[in-house]
């Protein structure tokens, strides 16, 4: 069965080229533009982890995050966030969240998916 | 080719264009002296390697305006050079101009350098007319004197990115130009309503889906904007609205020629 993949951020050219080629890769890949969109999908559809933007209409990621490492339904989900931001404690903001990386865009295409295929192998979810 | 460091605002106290920062990767000490007399006599800096692997290095620890690449040299050669320094720079989102050096080309190696990422050759000795034609190409001089900057793309490295797949290419550029002009209008609403949330919002959004292409002026301008207090200087916040009308259809413009 293909991994699942939730794609949350608002830039639609970032998604479209993301969603494209993780898909062509063989990831089942599915996305939302805001952040509520983003913890009603994830806690609905639970993928195997989820890239997650911070600044988004609708909330912040951040918001997102800690409402999802809150639930049990959703906490073992590996989160990726990746932002824009220049804010300097943003990463280690977002790793005391529970995200398991942070990336700073604009980031290429390889670079997201070495991110994505580490959450993928490193264990996952924890058995429900 | 244009390099968008050397394409700054320049502040209007200090009218004098910077020095050009050069790094010449040459083995032959000969050629080394004749050359780095040559640069040093146009007000350039320059930086010396003696061979692909110190020129990767010296890529590393600072950056250049230019760089001057010997094909062939020992250790790592100019073409191995060129990849390594093109790979670096692909995860920083910069890209220096290369020149090879050779003392004359075949096609096939014209091809390879082309291929490892250079921009152009000089053919060895360089002449003093040949550098005026790279200067030139580095960084066109406007009538006023000042530097005027062209959006520049990378095709090769736009075409990787979208995994060699032409038509998901033109997808995005058309998803960009939407979003562009869409964002645009919003930042133009958002500042007549003196509304600065929702201003600095929709910079930031164009700040980053601009940054796919470059991180050239419609990228900066937006990266200014995000964080401007659109109370206490609404003129800076113009100038950068401004910029955004005038450098957004360029790039687009710049984007549909490389779709071209």
């Amino acid at each position: 069965m293909s991994q699942k993949i939730l794609i949350a951020d608002d830039d639609r050219v970032f998604v479209e080229l993301l969603a494209t080629r993780l898909h062509r890769e063989g990831f089942e890949v599915s996305v939302v533009f805001d952040s509520v969109q983003a913890m009603m999908t994830a806690m609905r559809l639970r993928p195997d982890v989820l890239l997650l933007d911070v600044k988004m209409p609708g909330g912040t990621g951040l918001d997102a995050l800690r409402k999802l490492k809150r639930s049990w339904l959703t906490a073992a989900i590996p989160v990726i966030v990746a932002s824009t931001l220049d804010n300097p404690e943003l990463p280690a903001t977002v790793q005391a969240l529970g995200a398991a990386e942070f990336l700073h865009k604009p980031v290429p295409y390889e670079v997201v998916k070495g991110s994505l295929t580490r959450a993928l192998g490193s264990g996952g979810r924890a058995p429900v | 080719m244009l390099n968008e460091r050397l394409l700054e605002p320049q502040a209007p106290a200090e009218p004098a264009l910077p020095p050009l920062r050069i790094l010449l990767a040459e083995d032959s000490r000969l050629a080394e002296v004749y050359t780095v007399r040559l640069l040093e006599r146009r007000g350039c800096s320059v930086v010396v390697a003696r061979n692909g692997r110190e020129a990767v290095a010296a890529c590393h620890r600072q950056p250049f305006d230019l760089i001057l690449m010997d094909v062939q040299m020992p250790e790592m050669n100019g073409i191995e050079a060129t990849a390594a320094v093109r790979a670096s720079e692909r995860e920083h989102g910069r890209r220096t101009p290369i020149l090879a050096l050779t003392a004359g080309t075949t096609p096939e190696e014209n091809e390879s350098c082309r291929i490892a990422g250079m921009d152009g050759c000089l053919l060895k000795p360089v002449r003093e007319q040949d550098l005026s034609a790279a200067f030139a190409g580095l960084a066109p001089v406007a009538a006023d004197g000042g530097r005027e900057e062209s959006p520049s793309l990378d095709r090769a490295a736009l075409m990787a990115e979208a995994g060699g797949d032409g038509e998901l290419l033109e997808r995005l550029v058309a998803i960009f130009r939407e979003e562009a002009a869409r964002l645009l209008a919003e930042i133009r609403q958002a500042a007549v309503r003196g509304d600065g949330t929702r201003l600095s919002d929709a910079a930031h959004a164009l700040k980053g889906t601009a940054g796919h292409w470059s991180r050239g002026a419609v990228f900066r301008a937006a990266a200014r904007l995000e964080n401007r207090e659109l109370g206490v200087d609404p003129e800076a916040a113009a100038a950068d609205i401004k910029e955004l009308q005038r450098e957004i259809p360029r790039l687009l413009l710049a984007l549909d020629h490389i779709l071209s």
